[in-house]
């Protein structure tokens, strides 16, 4: 917890401190416990009695002016008026605009607007009240200040609203109707589609005393050629701003110009802190220099959570440079739903008092806070970067008010409020004890609010205009909503003159306090997002005081050998005394790096294992399942406790990043804590029922026998334990062969789980040749069971082997290989494809079953896209995977090396090369292939599976969407299948009739998590069950009949055994 | 045995295996809990029939029961916000479901039932003791005016050749356990999907058809993600930032 006492702040001398000592406060804030936190935060942004009233007499006086300023309705919310988007008709245009403007052909134009008209599909959407009717209330939400249920509609009603929609408008009429809500919206939203245009028409508020601060619209850069587009749209929005009179007066409302870095860069992320140093920094400061010339302030706008510390790093390098020094005009946003808005405020305030020049900061409250939620729960972060209340990131913003506005921040920072909050606007002006801040409001938004605002209070006040294409309005439009969320409400509630004033003029101090916890219970903490288990820890390796740690603890496994060897009845061999063949492990990047060493086992050894386990089978399997359990619950607690160690471990052994590695130990641990739960659910109870011969029979699930489970070296820990958790905690006993490649991981994990407690005749390690161990082990007919994830080729080996035994089939689940595919139609959004493209094929070095193999696009959006990946694939670091800056890291081992070179020189040479990452001195000791896009004529071209990072396209036409499915279900393979498209019907169709196991809709198609997306494949990429789903464990149980059974029909009690 | 002879047994077979396949997806795309209605409209009709007793009947009633908590068309699972995901089970393919002339039929029945409710066509003999059986499905086929889901061959011979194809999905057998292990070999040699055998060689027991969850050995899974966000927002979550 820190130890940083919030209302100190306020205390003159605390920005003197040193600016090391301020910026140490800011990161251990990251995720601080939220209601600790707004308990330190309240005092400051609590009102004195004097300042109630007068915020209280303020905030109701602007109110009532504004509800009697008879323009006020027209002026705010136009839209809302004109086009009625609290109708289900309206929500629905709108989801139809997201998409429809960029959609270039007529066809799938027309399908889109059936889509989201016909009849037939707003049933569907009552049964599965998913994506369209979420993203129709979010329209709703976004557009008219609160969430239209569409949800509690009945059936009829929603009939009847689309009954009314088709017969008011029919598809040429909605055409135009979706032209004119543009339109109306463009007007709205964006000042105008130039720089030239929007000061044109921003004209007459800078007569009325306003100023503005341009941004220019667009989404974030994913290509270099894209980032230089952005730069040169900022160059010249800054030169044209700069020869305005205005700014060549240098007058105080002269205009300013905001900067999104994400346009400016494509990797502007943690990862990459030495590009974003240099590259980006060079950038920035090429705008400053033409900005500061011609006397244009710059601001910096605030994005993700994530890359908050390092854009506070580049912003003092760009700040501190002469370039910058002793202009006063480079300024920054800050948001204050973020937990360490105050202490990044402070050390903002102490840099100014330092160099002297002061800073211009925009407050505002943050516009992806629903993204940043979502983001920490999947990555099973200990807590939220951001408050989970609204009033709790308000009263947030009001303490970060207070400070701004304490009398010796004066001269230091130059605070913007941005806010369309009566409210707010009256706390600010009463709370101020300098005048040196300006209060900032949207275009479009709060006109008539702020018009009364300077009558009242004189105060300077900067629109924040956005400029750009219609085109491009949607994404910033979301965002900006989402951010003024609560303002846009506010709006609306502000000219419905039922809504009470006293509504409106609650101090969010009181609305906070009114809650039964500062914390919103609702939002339950990223750890607890299962209610039957714990979510597995991760740490954000993006936050300096969440990385510091668990790099050092990496660090001291640098040089570390590891030897490993079988493991029977408990004991590990590594010495080569009895005959056995030592093999040496070395580092897949880096081969003259020794990692360790593994024996291999014997005959002996094989033996040994077998005669343990099958002894020791009916003791465990009579075992309570609770202390099985428990072993794993013990295990997964042991795998988070050597995380460091782990992650050394994939590093070297295995050539996985850091993000993977994580990854991998995290679903090591998911699989035990949920394998655990569902046996304990599943088998602690007997259950009597009626049979289908009327016999009474007391049923209970128990173990099979002796499995062997035999596992890949993609996933070294997570597939290796995953396997044998579910059949160890049945009550079966294991014998466990790991891939070659990576035994040193499974030895230290079989060595955890002794430590867990699992009996050492349980569970025994056989490391050694796959195809002698694997051929020892399941030919003999003491094994009940064999799991086994691999290529369809061993699986069919693994099956005869088992099939030649004279007995009864064995329980054998294999988990195979793939051809998976993405379908990409013209609806779909080109950037949102790219990222997840990139990562579906590349991410792992696409050494994952699930990774994408062959892109269907449609042929109308197909050369951007492909342009696109082509950009974003050149900014690809491919390298040393420990490295936090590697995106790609090197294959597993020479022979797949060898496959994956062989297969690209044979497609290259028949078809088009598209793109291929080049790859650098890092790479010249290692096994690296580098990351590859070949565009190839039709799917019949691959006939195998290619495991690695190489990524095949093939274009289609939209009247081929059919055809394309049905090529990709003939191959027979059918584990995972991406579709990217904004039409319901379509990814319907496409998801109901492609036959895999595993379908992602608009996002990537890789990490499938446990529990939560349970995973596996038909055909030839399975035989079921999905691992991690509720179906796995049963598969290593069978059903056992208590003996004493009643027949229905006799009265006499009779036994029989079925076991 | 003559090439041409040969030719026309593939063919044969050939023809089988795309009926069964047809049928397969046809069956396969009819909502569970409609399926297992028509089952329980067919095991009504096997009571009816005298020649086989209760017993068939009722078999198909127990996994039916037991079916309906086991497989789903669409079961929502927990996790992180803004994402949906859907994990429903369907029919692997065609099943070929054998059984010995002295196995019970209430067996033969139990993999054929479970074979049906969990979505797979399923081929078989059309021998003498099986008649009542399709009959009666036939006519509640008939009657609902779905297609049929069971193919038959003329025998256990031809069944032979039709399991050698990758397309069958798994085999169902009653019977002994040498035949059982044989036709695992057969199963085994062939290229393709592994298929599933299930066998029930406990002719008095009857310890595998006993198991209430008998119908999971004849699904396969699908899970089904969808990023709710993609259009921008997560209306769900802002209602909770708002809530108490």
């Amino acid at each position: 917890m820190s130890s940083f006492i919030a209302v100190d702040t306020l205390r003159e001398d605390f920005i003197e401190s040193d600016l090391a000592t301020l910026w140490s406060l800011i990161s251990p804030l990251y995720m601080v416990d939220e209601s600790f936190w707004l308990q330190q935060l309240l005092p400051l942004a609590t009102p004195s009695k004097d300042e109630f009233n007068l915020i209280n007499d303020h905030a109701a006086d602007l109110i009532k002016r504004v509800r009697k300023d008879k323009n006020a309705v027209h002026m705010i919310d136009a839209l809302l008026v004109e086009y009625s988007l609290d109708t289900k008709e309206g929500i629905l245009l709108m989801c139809l605009a997201e998409a429809l403007m960029r959609v270039p052909d007529k066809e799938t134009a027309d399908a889109l607007i059936k889509d989201k008209l016909s009849v037939a599909d707003w049933k569907s959407h009552l049964k599965k009240s998913d994506s369209v009717f979420v993203n129709a209330s979010t329209w709703g939400l976004l557009l008219t200040g609160k969430i239209v249920n569409i949800e509690k509609t009945t059936k009829k009603n929603v009939t009847s609203v689309l009954g009314n929609l088709v017969n008011k408008l029919s598809e040429p009429v909605i055409r135009q109707a979706m032209n004119q809500a543009m339109k109306i919206m463009g007007h709205q939203f964006v000042l105008g589609r130039s720089i030239e245009e929007a000061q044109k028409n921003g004209q007459s508020f800078i007569d009325q005393g306003s100023s503005y601060s341009f941004d220019m619209l667009g989404e974030s850069a994913l290509t270099a050629s894209d980032a230089k587009k952005y730069f040169n749209d900022y160059m010249t929005a800054i030169e044209s701003v700069g020869h305005r009179s205005l700014n060549q007066a240098d007058q105080t409302n002269a205009a300013t110009v905001s900067i999104k870095l994400s346009a400016l860069h494509p990797r502007y992320e943690v990862a990459n802190r030495e590009r974003v140093m240099t590259e980006m920094f060079d950038t920035v400061l090429l705008l400053i220099e033409k900005a500061r010339e011609l006397k244009v302030g710059l601001t910096i706008d605030a994005e993700e959570a994530d890359r908050l510390e390092l854009s506070l790093h580049l912003f003092e390098k760009l700040y501190r440079h002469p370039t910058t020094q002793g202009w006063g005009k480079l300024g920054i946003v800050i948001q204050t739903y973020s937990k360490r808005a105050l202490p990044v405020l402070a050390w903002l305030a102490a840099l100014a008092k330092e160099q002297g020049d002061v800073i211009p900061l925009r407050l505002v409250k943050g516009a992806y806070w629903d993204t940043e939620i979502k983001l920490s729960q999947q990555n099973g972060f200990a807590d939220y970067p951001v408050y989970t209340r609204k009033e709790a990131t308000d009263v947030s913003y009001l303490a970060c008010a207070r400070f701004l506005l304490s009398a010796h921040i004066e001269g230091l920072i130059y605070p913007q409020f941005a806010t369309h909050n009566a409210h707010t606007v009256a706390a600010i002006t009463t709370m101020a004890q300098h005048q040196s801040y300006e209060f900032q409001r949207l275009h479009g938004m709060g006109d008539a609010l702020y018009y009364h605002v300077m009558e009242m209070f004189k105060s300077n006040v900067r629109i924040y205009a956005p400029v750009g294409n219609h085109k491009d309005l949607l994404p910033y439009l979301v965002r900006r909503l989402l951010e003024n969320g609560a303002n846009s409400s506010f709006v609306h509630r502000l000219v419905d003159a039922n809504c009470p004033i006293e509504e409106l003029t609650e101090h969010p101090v009181d609305t906070l306090l009114r809650r039964p916890t500062l914390h919103n219970s609702l939002i339950v903490l990223p750890p607890s997002i299962f209610t039957d288990r714990k979510n597995s820890r991760s740490v954000n390796i993006d936050i300096e005081s969440e990385l510091a740690p668990l790099e050092k603890e990496i660090q001291a496994f640098d040089g570390h050998y590891w030897q490993a060897g079988p493991i029977v009845d408990g004991v590990m061999h590594t010495d080569a005394a009895h005959d056995a063949t030592l093999q040496r492990c070395t580092a897949p990047y880096d081969r003259s790096i020794d990692v360790g060493s593994v024996l291999f086992s014997t005959p002996e050894m094989i033996e040994t294992a077998l005669t343990s386990a099958h002894s020791y089978y009916e003791y465990w399997n009579n075992t309570e399942v609770d202390q099985r359990a428990q072993c794993l619950y013990n295990l997964a607690d042991l795998l988070e406790e050597n995380m460091p160690e782990l992650i050394a471990l994939c590093h070297q052994e295995a050539g996985k990043t850091i993000h993977d590695c994580i990854d991998e130990v995290r679903e090591a641990v998911d699989f035990c804590r949920y394998y655990g739960q569902q046996a304990i659910y599943s088998l602690s109870f007997s259950e009597a029922n009626v049979s289908f011969d009327n016999i009474i029979q007391e049923v209970r699930r128990k173990g099979k026998g002796v499995f062997v489970c035999i596992s890949p070296w993609n996933f070294p820990l997570a597939i290796f334990l995953g396997q044998i958790s579910a059949a160890l905690v049945t009550g079966n006993t294991v014998i466990a062969k790991p891939a070659e490649q990576t035994s040193l991981i499974a030895a230290r994990a079989v060595s955890l789980m002794l430590e867990a407690g699992f009996p050492e005749q349980a569970i025994h390690l056989l490391t050694g040749n796959g195809a002698e161990i694997g051929s020892a082990l399941t030919s003999d007919t003491r094994i009940a069971g064999v799991v086994f994830t691999g290529s369809t080729n061993t699986a069919q080996a693994i099956n005869r082997n088992l099939a030649k035994r004279d007995a009864l089939p064995a329980t054998f689940v294999a988990e195979t290989g793939g051809q998976n595919a993405m379908i990409v139609d013209s609806t779909a959004l080109p950037e949102q494809v790219v990222r997840d493209v990139v990562r579906s094929a590349f991410a792992s070095a696409g050494q994952r079953c699930s990774a994408l193999r062959v892109l269907f696009i449609q042929e109308d959006i197909a050369e951007r896209v492909i342009e696109l990946i082509k950009g974003a694939m050149k900014e690809l670091s491919v390298g040393l995977p420990y490295l936090h800056s590697t995106d790609v890291g090197p294959v597993i081992d020479k022979a797949a090396k060898d496959k994956l070179t062989e297969h690209i020189q044979k497609m290259a040479k028949q078809n088009t090369l598209l793109a291929q990452v080049e790859l650098n001195d890092s790479c010249s000791k290692g096994d690296f292939v580098p990351p590859t896009a070949i565009e190839i004529d039709h799917l019949g071209q691959l006939t195998e599976e290619q495991f690695g990072p190489i990524l095949h396209i093939i274009r289609f036409k939209s009247s081929e969407l059919e055809q394309v499915v049905d090529q990709i279900n003939n191959t027979g393979f059918g584990l995972t299948m991406g579709i990217h498209s904004r039409n319901e019907t379509t990814y319907t169709q496409i998801a109901n009739s492609s036959r895999v196991g595993n379908c992602y809709i608009n996002r990537d198609q890789v990490g499938a998590v446990v529990g939560v997306q349970p995973f596996g494949g038909q055909g030839l990429s399975g035989t079921g069950p999905k691992a991690g789903g509720s179906r796995y464990i049963h598969r290593f149980t069978k059903q056992v009949l208590n003996s004493v059974v009643m027949d229905t029909d006799k009265t006499d009690p009779i036994n029989f055994e079925t076991v | 045995m003559s090439k041409s002879i040969q030719d026309s047994n593939d063919q044969q077979s050939t023809s089988v295996i795309k009926k069964a396949t047809s049928a397969w997806l046809t069956w396969n795309a009819i909502e569970i809990e409609q399926r297992i209605t028509l089952i329980s409209q067919w095991s009504e009709l096997l009571k009816l029939q005298h020649s086989l007793g209760l017993l068939p009947g009722q078999m198909v009633d127990f996994h039916s029961l037991h079916a309906v908590p086991l497989i789903s068309s669409g079961e929502e699972m927990p996790g992180p916000t803004g994402e949906s995901n859907v994990l429903s089970t369907s029919g692997r393919g065609p099943f070929v479901i054998m059984a010995e002339q002295d196995a019970p039929i209430e067996a033969f029945i139990a993999l054929v039932s479970c074979a049906l409710v969990a979505g797979n066509s399923v081929v078989m003999a059309a021998l003498p003791e099986h008649e009542d059986i399709i009959s009666t499905l036939e006519q509640v086929c008939t009657f609902s005016d779905i297609e049929m889901p069971i193919v038959t061959v003329k025998d256990n011979s031809e069944l032979e050749k039709v399991i050698i194809n990758p397309s069958i999905a798994g085999v169902g057998y009653v019977g002994s356990e040498a035949e059982a292990i044989r036709l695992n070999r057969v199963l085994a040699e062939r290229d393709g999907q592994i298929a599933l055998l299930i066998v029930e060689t406990d002719l008095e027991g009857l310890e595998m058809v006993r198991d209430q969850s008998l119908v999971l050995r004849f699904i396969t899974e699908k899970t089904l993600t969808t990023n709710v966000t993609a259009v921008g927002g997560n209306a769900t979550l802002l209602a909770l930032g708002c809530g108490e």
